[in-house]
Parts: C-alpha cells; sequence; structure tokens
C-alpha cells in the first residue's frame, strides 16, 4: 500500500502543478498570543483537479507534512498541489479534545498562497492538599479526573503530580470539561506491633477512595467545571482511615494439574462511577499453597482473577473467573477455580428479502464491568456463521455492527439475552443467535446551517449507546440514516466534546423502516 | 483456632526468654566466645525447629524516646519507630510518636537492640545513625531496665528540583528528568539511575535522591523516535543531555548532594540537535517450509531494535521498528550522533519450534551512515555441563540462566539433566552474564568456561557461529572467613559494614565481592568466597555510591587475605572511620 501511495505521489508529481502554499499563525484561544513550537500536521483530503486513478485512493497519494511554529506562532507549507486539506495543531501545553487535536479544512488554490488562523485551547489544571484525619499533610496520593458524564472514559491530560510532603497535588494539562476528582492513598495506615517475630500483621485499616469533596461515593461528588487554561487550586481533601477486611481464599486451575503461575486477582467495586477510581492493591499470592489475600472496605465486589499464558504453553490457553462478592465486617473467604476460555459460536440471520453481504457482520463481547482483556471479536463468514475466541468468564454486552441493518435480538441457546448482555461466569453457554432487521429508520431534518446535530440513544446508563450525528448543510438540512428502531435525542453540541452530547434535547421516536422528520430551529 | 495458638505463641516465648535470661548470667554474658551460651542459642533454635510455635520474647524492660529532625531539633509527630532486638529469635515491633515526638515501647526482654524512624516525606533516622550512610549503633537494655533517652534525629530525603528550559527560555513540558549516580555494575566506572521525573506544565521537576554523594542529571524528551509518519526527514531533537550541557555523562557538571539538601534551581536547558533518519535493510530472511500447512509461506516479519549507548557503552534508550516483505527495509527517524547497537530478531513462522533469527551490530554515528545492512542468523542454542566438586549437594538439578544488558528480552534458562548436561535454547548473539542455581551454603562457582575462554572472570560474547560448550564447575568448599571487629569502642556496639574485595587481576569481577554487617557482639561471618586474593574492609560509614569501587578500595587501608579452596581464616579488622574515608574518596 505504501509502495503504490509512493507511486501514486510521483505519478502526480510530474501530473499536478506543485505551486500552491499555506501559510498561517496558531494562537491561544484565550490570550490570543502565538503560540510557539506548536506542531502542525497537513493532509490532504480532496485533490482540486484528480487525474483518473483507477483502483487507487486519491487520498493515499499525499505524504502528510509537518511543521513547528516559529516564535511568532507561524508556519508555512510550499509547493502543495491545489486541494482540500485538513490542519492539525498539536503542543504539549494544550491537550487535544477527545477527537483529537484541533483541526480545520483549508482550500488552496493553484498559485495562490492560502492563510489560515489556527486556535489552541489552554489546560487547565486542579490542585489542593490532601490532609490526614488530623490535619497533617499525607504524601504520595495519586489525584483523578475523570469526565463527570462517562468515568469509563479516559481523560486526556498532560500529567499528574502525586502529593508531595506537603500534601500537594496538581492535575494539569486538562481539556475544558466538567469533572470528577477523588484521591488514591496507598499509604498505610500504622498499626502498632509488640515485639514479635514473623511477617507484620496485616492492615486492617486503610485510607479510601474519597471524591471532593469529602464525600466517600460517586453519588456525593461535585462536578467540578473547567474552563480553558483555569487553574482551579483549593480541591482539598481530607481523609480519615476506614476499617478493611481480608479476601482470600485458594486459586486453582481447572482441569489439569498445572502449576499456579502468571494468575492475577483483581477486586471491583460494584457500585457505578466508584469502580474506576477503586485503587486495587494487589493481592499477595502464596504460589506453593495456592492461596492469596488482598484487603478492601466493606461493600459488593466484582472479584475477578485471569491467568495469562505461561510462555512454553504452545496453546496459549487463558483461564479466568469471576465471582460477586460482599465484604462486611468480617474477612470474606473465597475459592477461585479458574476456567478455560471458550470459544463462543453462534450464527447470524438476517431476516427479510434483502440481501446483506454477511462479511459486513462484526461480532463483539463489550466488557460490561472491569476485565482482564476484551472479550474478544470475530467477523461473520459469508454464511453467516462466526466463533468468538477465547471468552473468559465475565459479563459482556453483545455488539454486532452491521452497515446495512440493525439488530433486532440475540440469543444464547433458547434464551433471549435480556439487553443483549451475555454471562460468562459460569463458563460455557449455548451457541449465540443473532437477528438482524434489515429496515432501518432515518431521521431528516433542518436546523441552523454549519452546526452540528448529535445523535443519541436516549437512555440512561447505556454504556454502548447510538452515537452519531451529522453537520447541517448550507441548505439547513441533515440527516441520519441506518438506525435502529428506538427513542433518539437530538441536539446541537460540540463535535469536539462528545461526552457533553445530548445532556437534554429533542426526543425522537424512530420505529422500524420509518424516516422522521424534525424541524430543529427551536434551539438556542 | 487462631487465638490459641497466639497464646502458645507467647507461653513459650516468655518460658524460654525467662529460662534464658535466668540462665545468661551464670554463663556470662557478653563473652562472646561462651561456648554455653551458644548451645543455650541451640537449644532454642532447636526447639522452634522440632514444632513449636514462634516466639514472642518478653521481659519488663522499656525503650523510650523522642524522634526530632536533625536540622532544627523540632519533634515529629506521626513516625514510624521499628525497634529490633537483635537476640534470638531475632523480633522486631513498631510504634508511632505521639504529638510531642515521644516514643515507647515497653515489657522488653534484656540485650540489644537497634531502633529506627522514618515518615512520608520527613525522612529517615536510625539511632547512633550520625548520617544516612553511617549504620546503626545498638541500645544495650540489661534485665528490667527502663531506657527513656533513645533520640533519634531524622534527615530529611534530598531533592534536586529546577527547570526544563528549551534554547530559546521557553519551559519544556513533559521533558524526561533522570537521575544518574556513579557504579561499577560491570566493574567499570558507569552511571545507573537511581530516580526519574517528568517535567510539568510549567517545565518544572522535583527528584528525591535517598543517597548523598555526586550525582548527575539529565534530561530529554521522551517522544523521541515516536513523532507522527509525515514528520520530515532531519528535524530538531531534544536528546538526552547532561546538567552542564554535555551529551555524555563523562564530561557532565556534577551534583553534590548531601543528606537533607534541598537543592533548588538546577535548571537544564536543552539545545536541539538535528537529526538523521537512518534507513537500512534485513537480510538473511530464512525461507518458510513449504509443506507446513496453511500459514506457510505467510509474510514474515521482523522486529528492529535501536539501542542507544553511552559513551561506556550502557543502554540509555530504546527505540524499535519493523521491517516486512519484499524488501525488509527498516527505518528510525530522529536519530541523534552518537553510539548505537543495532539488533534485529524474527520468528519464522510455519514451524512451532522454529529457532529465532538475530542480528546484531554497533554503530557510531556522526553523520548519515546510508543504507545499513543487517544479515540474520539462526539463534544459538549453549551447550554444557555443571559439573560439581567436594560433595555435599543436597540438590542434584541445577538451574543455568543467561541474562544479557543489552539484548531485547528476558533472561533464558535450562536446567540440568543427566551428568549436569544441559542446552539453553535459543539463545541471541551478544553479552551474556551467566548464572548458576542453586550454590550450596559455602559453596562457589570454581569455573565458567566457554570453549576456552574464562567466562567467570570475563564477558561471554556469543555471536552467530559461537559452538563451543559452555562447562561451569560448582564446588561446594568455598573459603570461609570468621571474623571480628579490633576496635572495642566499635565491636558490639555499633553495625560496621564489611567488605571482601577481590585485588590482583579480578579487581574488577563483581561476583567475587562479598558485602555484610557485622553482628551485635562485632563477629562477622563470609561464607562461599571464591579462592585467591582479598582485602577486608570494615566502614564506620558506607562510603557513597556503589562500595565496589576498585579505585576507592585501592587507596584504603583493609587486611590482606589470602584464601585457598575450603579454607577456613579468622581475621581481625580495623575499622576505616569517617574522616579516612573522606580522605580516601578526595
Amino acid at each position: 500500500m505504501r509502495l503504490l501511495a509512493i507511486f501514486a505521489a510521483a505519478a502526480l508529481a510530474c501530473a499536478q502543478d506543485e505551486n500552491a502554499s499555506l501559510k498561517g499563525v496558531v494562537q491561544d484561544s484565550i490570550s490570543h498570543g502565538p503560540v510557539k513550537k506548536a506542531e502542525v500536521m497537513l493532509n490532504i483530503t480532496a485533490m482540486a483537479n484528480p487525474r483518473p486513478q483507477p483502483g487507487m485512493a486519491q487520498q493515499r497519494s499525499f505524504e502528510p507534512k509537518s511543521t513547528t511554529t516559529d516564535g511568532s506562532g507561524a508556519f508555512s507549507f510550499t509547493g502543495l498541489v491545489p486541494g482540500t486539506y485538513e490542519l492539525r495543531v498539536m503542543h504539549p501545553r494544550y491537550p487535544p479534545s477527545r477527537n483529537g487535536p484541533p483541526q480545520r479544512k483549508v482550500e488552496v488554490k493553484s498559485g495562490e498562497e492560502a492563510s489560515a488562523t489556527m486556535e489552541i485551547i489552554p489546560g487547565a489544571s486542579i490542585s489542593g492538599r490532601v490532609l490526614d484525619e488530623d490535619g497533617d499533610p499525607i504524601p504520595g496520593c495519586l489525584p483523578q479526573a475523570r469526565t463527570a458524564k462517562n468515568e469509563l472514559n479516559g481523560v486526556q491530560m498532560l500529567g499528574a503530580d502525586a502529593s508531595n510532603d506537603e500534601g500537594e497535588y496538581r492535575v494539569y494539562g486538562l481539556p475544558a470539561g466538567k469533572y470528577v476528582i477523588a484521591i488514591q492513598c496507598h499509604h498505610d495506615v500504622f498499626q502498632p506491633r509488640p515485639l514479635s517475630v514473623g511477617p507484620p500483621p496485616p492492615p486492617s485499616w486503610a485510607y479510601p477512595t474519597q471524591f471532593y469533596p469529602l464525600s466517600a461515593d460517586r453519588k456525593g461528588a461535585e462536578v467540578v467545571e473547567l474552563t480553558p487554561g483555569l487553574e482551579k487550586t483549593g480541591v482539598d481533601f481530607r481523609l480519615t482511615p476506614g476499617r478493611v477486611y481480608p479476601v482470600r481464599g485458594r486459586l486453582a486451575i481447572a482441569g489439569a494439574m498445572r502449576k499456579l503461575e502468571n494468575v492475577n486477582v483483581m477486586l471491583f467495586p460494584k457500585e457505578k462511577g466508584t469502580r474506576s477510581f477503586f485503587g486495587n492493591r494487589g493481592p499477595s499470592i502464596d504460589w506453593e499453597k495456592g492461596t492469596f489475600e488482598m484487603f478492601a472496605p466493606p461493600g459488593a465486589y466484582t472479584l475477578m482473577a485471569f491467568k495469562y499464558p505461561s510462555p512454553d504453553d504452545e496453546a496459549q490457553k487463558q483461564y479466568g473467573a469471576r465471582r460477586t462478592i460482599h465484604v462486611t465486617d468480617r474477612p470474606v473467604e473465597v475459592d477461585l477455580e479458574l476456567q478455560p476460555a471458550i470459544d463462543l459460536a453462534g450464527a447470524i440471520e438476517v431476516e427479510g428479502e434483502r440481501k446483506v453481504q454477511s462479511e459486513t457482520f462484526q461480532v463483539s463481547l463489550m466488557p460490561m464491568e472491569e476485565s482482564f482483556g476484551g472479550g474478544g471479536q470475530a467477523q461473520a463468514l459469508p454464511d453467516g456463521s462466526f466463533i468468538v475466541k477465547s471468552v473468559l468468564p465475565g459479563i459482556w454486552k453483545v455488539q454486532v455492527w452491521t452497515q446495512n441493518g440493525f439488530v433486532k435480538s440475540i440469543w444464547a441457546g433458547s434464551q433471549e439475552l435480556p439487553d443483549r448482555v451475555l454471562d460468562t461466569s459460569a463458563g460455557g453457554v449455548g451457541p449465540l443467535r443473532v437477528l438482524i432487521g434489515t429496515k432501518t429508520g432515518a431521521i431528516h431534518g433542518t436546523g441552523p446551517a454549519g452546526r452540528f446535530v448529535a445523535v443519541v440513544t436516549a437512555a440512561e446508563n447505556e454504556p454502548f449507546a447510538y452515537r452519531n450525528g451529522a453537520t447541517i448543510d448550507n441548505n439547513g438540512e441533515f440527516s441520519v440514516q441506518g438506525l435502529a428502531p428506538g427513542k433518539y435525542r437530538l441536539s446541537l453540541a460540540d463535535q469536539a466534546s462528545p461526552e457533553e452530547w445530548a445532556e437534554e434535547g429533542q426526543e425522537v421516536t424512530v420505529a422500524e423502516g420509518e424516516t422522521v422528520s424534525v424541524e430543529l430551529t427551536n434551539f438556542k | 483456632m487462631a487465638v490459641q495458638k497466639h497464646h502458645c505463641q507467647i507461653r513459650v516465648a516468655h518460658a524460654l526468654v525467662r529460662a534464658a535470661s535466668a540462665l545468661m548470667p551464670t554463663l556470662g554474658v557478653g563473652h562472646v566466645h561462651d561456648k554455653p551460651k551458644i548451645r543455650l542459642q541451640w537449644v532454642f533454635a532447636l526447639l522452634l525447629a522440632a514444632g513449636f510455635c514462634a516466639a514472642q520474647p518478653q521481659g519488663s524492660g522499656m525503650i523510650a524516646g523522642l524522634v526530632v529532625q536533625k536540622a532544627n531539633g523540632e519533634p515529629v509527630r506521626k513516625a514510624i519507630v521499628s525497634l529490633t532486638w537483635h537476640g534470638n529469635p531475632r523480633s522486631w515491633a513498631t510504634a508511632q510518636t505521639d504529638g510531642s515526638g515521644r516514643f515507647k515501647f515497653e515489657d522488653l526482654p534484656a540485650g540489644k537492640y537497634s531502633v529506627e524512624a522514618w515518615k512520608d516525606g520527613a525522612g529517615r533516622a536510625s539511632y547512633g545513625g550520625g548520617s544516612t550512610r553511617q549504620l546503626f549503633e545498638y541500645v544495650t537494655l540489661g534485665d528490667g531496665q527502663r531506657r527513656s533517652d533513645v533520640v533519634l534525629r531524622m534527615i530529611r530525603p534530598a531533592y534536586i528540583s529546577g527547570t526544563v528550559l528549551d534554547e530559546q527560555g521557553d519551559p519544556m513540558v513533559g521533558a524526561n528528568v533522570s537521575l544518574w549516580m556513579e557504579a561499577y555494575p560491570r566493574g567499570t566506572r558507569e552511571i545507573v539511575q537511581q530516580g526519574n521525573a517528568r517535567s510539568n506544565d510549567r517545565g518544572e521537576y522535583r527528584t528525591p535522591v535517598n543517597d548523598a554523594g555526586r550525582f548527575y542529571l539529565s534530561a530529554g524528551d521522551e517522544n523521541q523516535g515516536s513523532h507522527f509518519a509525515g514528520a520530515p526527514a532531519q528535524r530538531d531533537v531534544y536528546a538526552r543531555q547532561y546538567y552542564g550541557g554535555a551529551a555524555d555523562w563523562t564530561r557532565a557538571t556534577p551534583i553534590m548532594v548531601a543528606p537533607g539538601d534541598q537543592i533548588l534551581g538546577i535548571d537544564l536547558h536543552l539545545a536541539p540537535l538535528r537529526s538523521i533518519t537512518l534507513r537500512g535493510k534485513i537480510t538473511g530472511i530464512p525461507e518458510a517450509p513449504p509443506d507446513d500447512g496453511p500459514i506457510a509461506g505467510r509474510a514474515m516479519f521482523v522486529n528492529v531494535q535501536m539501542a542507544a549507548l553511552s559513551e561506556s557503552g550502557q543502554v540509555q534508550n530504546l527505540f524499535g521498528a519493523g521491517a516486512g516483505p519484499p524488501e525488509y527495509k527498516f527505518e528510525f527517524p530522529n536519530v541523534l550522533p552518537g553510539h548505537y547497537r543495532l539488533s534485529a530478531n524474527m520468528q519464522p513462522q510455519g514451524t512451532k519450534r522454529a529457532k529465532p533469527y538475530w542480528a546484531a551490530q554497533k554503530l557510531d554515528i556522526a553523520a548519515d551512515p546510508g543504507e545499513i545492512t543487517l544479515a540474520l542468523s539462526p539463534s544459538i542454542d549453549i551447550r554444557g555441563q555443571v559439573l560439581t566438586e567436594g560433595g555435599g549437594f543436597e540438590k542434584s538439578g541445577f538451574k543455568v540462566t543467561l541474562t544479557s544488558p543489552d539484548v531485547p528480552t528476558g533472561p533464558v534458562f535450562a536446567k540440568t539433566g543427566p551428568e549436569g548436561r544441559f542446552t539453553v535454547e535459543q539463545v541471541p548473539p551478544g553479552i551474556w552474564d551467566i548464572g548458576v542455581e542453586p550454590i550450596p551454603r559455602g559453596g562457589y562457582i570454581k569455573s565458567m568456561r566457554f570453549g576456552k575462554q574464562d567466562v567467570l572472570t570475563e564477558d561471554m560474547e556469543i555471536g552467530p557461529g559461537s559452538d563451543s560448550p559452555l562447562n561451569i564447575v560448582v564446588s561446594s568448599r568455598g573459603g570461609k572467613i570468621d571474623g571480628e571487629i579490633s576496635d572495642p569502642a566499635l565491636a558490639g556496639h555499633r553495625a560496621i559494614l564489611i567488605m571482601l574485595a577481590p585485588t590482583g587481576p579480578f579487581r574488577r569481577v563483581m561476583s567475587f565481592f562479598n558485602i555484610v554487617e557485622s553482628d551485635s557482639e562485632g563477629m562477622f561471618k563470609l561464607r562461599g568466597i571464591t579462592p585467591g586474593t582479598y582485602k577486608l574492609l570494615a566502614f564506620q560509614e558506607a562510603p557513597p555510591g556503589d562500595p565496589r569501587n576498585p579505585d576507592m578500595i585501592e587507596r584504603l587501608s583493609g587486611k590482606t587475605i589470602e584464601i585457598a579452596e575450603g579454607e577456613l581464616v579468622n581475621a581481625k579488622v580495623d575499622v576505616i572511620t569517617a574522616p579516612q574515608l573522606k580522605e580516601a574518596l578526595k
């Protein structure tokens, strides 16, 4: 492919005028001052006068270029083929949004010098102190910032400084947005020990994860809004040690007398919104005795174990175990037998007359809770059959991607999967049957030209919701097609911040095969 | 059940300790060589071994005191204090200082104790340790004695901080800052990394220094080499540069750090360097066997790795690339002038157990060297034998482990079979360190030969054609030293660092060094010594950095010891005082 691209570029170099150029300035969106040493990347999206090149993608025929802004924030590209280009800017102090770095399209005409001003948004920071129950600083605590909307999503940030000996921490280079802040201290809570022999006593107290401000759980957390470049200070934590109890038991590998090795055990709180903030202190595993021990505050957890394949295991077999446990006020004893990962067979059935190319079906098992690795994915064969390999015990959302249809229902054996959620905790499940409907719906509408319409499934707590959108064209029209029947929420949104989409908006119900018309002029 | 066991522990321990303390005065405690006492310890040990629960010694003594900051004498609250009883069985206890920095341990048996304290962010202290390098002093407690005069002076952790700036004086974000210290990992002076930090959005960094002495600081742009595909072939790169502006540590400005120092304003000014794109190709691609099912004839990819080396050949940074059919070309963008080691490896597909192929080459890059050719060759199976001498081996089998400082794979190992024979499979070319386990207590590795080469004292380098056998002799009859500290003012009052250093031709063979601490009687034992000539040194204060510094050892006075196989040497050694050490380090 690369070879073809070079060939194409060479061919084009002879055929096209490389007489266009592009210059511009990168500036700070708040101060409007120049940004030095920003990396500017240029790629072509459409060529002005493409020569027909059968079987060759035009976008491939341009090698991306990059340059760095000078002391006055200026950059330039020369020797360009006329066409439409995409500019992207990166700078370490200007965090990219989740959609990537700031970008814009520029048209470059033959013999002319186009110009473009790129504004980039400075990152914000959060800082504060971590104090213990007596008001003394706790060093070494790790701050966590998560988007308020969906805390499972990672945050693009520059870095985070753990609390120092004055208890001061700082998270910096955060994109503007709404956040929930939590702190994790793995600092030991002191426990006295009388003069004795042997290892230290197990911990019975620890500092729990705390959400700002002073909340033990996600529900009590305050949403901290960061505007571009904001230096938010005084986000302080005051921790009180809480009791922890041992979770321990035996570990065994199902089947043969396998040596216990390469096993990892982890605990994940069940409470939504808390689990991604929960810091696992690694378990202590006694490989000879085959036992593990870890410590957790009271609550409901998913206990997971996973065995990585040994290097000398030719089959590279994975094993896993998953159990729900409740920690109250006493040690939890739980034995885990790790089961081999299963190969999950299934078939896709397309209803109706219309033929759908089977090759377009992609089946994925998306983890509904933290897991060791994904649930795997498979592409269906022309006859609709598929096998998802090496599925570990877990709770999975079965996702089927198709271009020309939608998923009507999914069955495991004779049972329809509620919400398409598959539980493999107990090992083998019946073959999967995926029913695909072909009569998709569409939304056609009007709205302010140039704005972006976000279309999101109107269901709460749906981690794998439909999220898409369209830009309203110059005629004030947009359309979104290929929709499964259901309720959607439409809103005018910032394309670059999908986590902010559809907090409120117009709800539209699309029936099977229906095209719904909407008018978005009422929006601000 | 657990509770009962606990009771049992205390009772047995109590009884034993009572018996011991009742007997000891009559047996003359304090005289190191009293046989009855030794015998009593044996009884103790035997009782334990015979299945008694772990002992919990008890008495009626007390050790109490205060933890203060050495710098200003202020009490340190919430410091964790750890007390170790150097009796038998060695036991320990922990307590925390109160709001006025005081701590107390009760119900203690008579004997010798060491006391340490630490607090995150506030530092560490040991009783009698005047500096971070000085070992502790024993607290001696008589039967029922109550001491409340134990003062520990805490030394704050040292820090180095500053800003990383570019050539225009603007802060550099996310620069990788590394702290280095001199050491002798392979017998010659090198620097080893002691710490790591990243500059923040203001270009600031701060790194703790857990030692004192001579340090080096470097900074560089860690994103080097990972810019996106369309980057121009030549660009400015902020390579690792040391404080003082040098690209190599030997020309860098060292930073002298004393315990507790807060060194501010160590600003690193990075200058961009013009890079080249290093291009090359892989030759010697093996052909996939044609008869091996559906995957035969599939495209095979080669992993290419480039290690940036220091002037002394140490790996400083690693970069990866790939090469694939049909031409098997590779490139590394943003390569700066310097020393490199280029290596390639490939796992041929089509057969399950095919040997991986390897290639390696050292490069000194000044200007663009043009296209580099790396010729693959199959990895080598190293065959050999472990022989034993002297008897007394509990296990017949050995594990032979090869570790390479500069080959990008983990260690490779083999277990010995009949007659001690072994084959370490698929060893890539490179320099390899050899490990043999288990060496019996008191035993040593008598010889290691790779063909005719002595690889016990020299590096084993495996090239593409190496087919020599690796023959190892393990002897159970190592030399022994029973030593004592000659100075009565120190022996048994203070822990002393003892180092046995090889002299003569093997003075740079790190595996011949032996380091222990003297015990509460001022005695020490060294076992499993390779026969030869040594210098025995005793330090009141540990030398800064790696004590196995052959040049420093040469300037220090110690006891010369010649030791033969299986021989026991009794030695009395004079302690090198802190001023003497300082003089030798000048």
